[in-house]
């Protein structure tokens, strides 16, 4: 999902804010799980996942449309039919979520050692945040409806063909996420033809700078590329065990005299 | 109608800067997606059993579907 988000920003990012939102609404899920079960490290430390998270913050500050990123945001282009099935389907996947806080925080097995209620508790919080999101259909919606539509249904997939994993959902919520998924995405689509009145209506014309930004703007925006940078070099470090001195955890050999 | 390829060329142009922290940072979910896979064909790679055990599998699957 984050992967896709940022993928869709590789062309026209200003057409895709509602991408560049995707990418980082799986932190934020995963951030107030880990708040909610009062267990940060578990959760949001010993995964491999903060490193993109980082990174993801980073881009979306650098995001080329700047002040205008919300523009797009309206309330005459909210689609209620997608809004109504969200809030419909949040109140189970606020149950599913708060009974994975439960387990993240009570029960002591290896999943729990490694934080995997918390990205359950993550997952129910991500697919109505970017229900949302979709019902508000800002630039690159459409996108972003498939995707809201394909989290649960994959869940209910992978539960079908993994019955006896923990976490599993049961048969009969594993069809109910399938279900889900596809109806809210056939709405989506069903009513992308709808959306002239809402989305058609004219925005605010798009704000032109006056002048060139800045050349402390862009050596600012430079900078920032410097922690991604290390982030990506230290991975590299990690995947291939040659040793990079940048300090981002990497071991160096002791030195023998 | 402008083709995938030139609104992408144009965007690149246009926002260098962010075109390569949006590229590093799929970079960078890239390799971390490299890893998790190499350590299902290779158990033990990095030190690493965790995603060869079945056991977890929704568990990882999840964190795949939404950081992947």
């Amino acid at each position: 999902m984050t992967a896709v988000g940022l993928l869709a920003q590789v062309r026209s990012p200003s057409k895709n804010v509602a991408g560049m939102l995707m990418a980082l609404i799986p932190w934020v899920g995963l951030l107030v799980a880990a708040v909610l079960s009062a267990d940060q490290f578990r959760v949001t430390v010993i995964n491999p996942s903060g490193s993109i998270a980082a990174a993801t913050v980073i881009t979306a500050l650098l995001h080329p449309t700047g002040r205008d990123f919300f523009r797009s945001f309206r309330a005459s282009r909210v689609n209620w039919a997608m809004l109504t099935l969200v809030i419909v389907a949040a109140v189970p996947l606020l149950g599913f979520a708060f009974t994975n806080i439960g387990l993240q925080q009570t029960v002591s097995n290896d999943h729990a050692t490694m934080g995997h209620y918390g990205f359950m508790a993550a997952f129910g919080f991500t697919v109505i945040g970017v229900g949302l999101l979709v019902s508000l259909r800002p630039e690159g919606w459409r996108l972003t409806a498939w995707v809201a539509g394909l989290l649960p249904a994959l869940l209910g997939l992978a539960s079908l063909m993994y019955p006896e994993n923990s976490s599993s959902l049961s048969l009969v919520w594993a069809l109910v996420a399938i279900v889900w998924g596809v109806g809210f995405v056939a709405v989506a689509e069903r009513t992308k033809n709808v959306e002239s009145l809402a989305v058609k209506t004219p925005l605010m014309p798009e704000r032109r700078p006056a002048t060139r930004p800045a050349a402390w703007v862009g050596v600012l925006r430079i900078i920032a590329l410097v922690p991604i940078l290390l982030v990506f070099i230290n991975t590299i470090s990690t995947l291939t065990g040659v040793s990079v001195p940048i300090g981002l955890g990497g071991h160096t050999a002791p030195i023998h005299r | 109608m402008r083709s995938v390829r030139e609104e992408t060329i144009q965007s690149l142009r246009a926002s260098p800067v962010f075109a390569l922290a949006v590229l590093l940072s799929l970079g960078t979910a890239g390799l971390i997606g490299l890893m998790v896979l190499m350590m299902q064909l290779q158990p033990g790679f990095l030190g690493m059993t965790h995603f060869a055990d079945p056991r977890h599998r929704i568990h990882d699957l999840t964190f795949g579907f939404l950081f992947g």
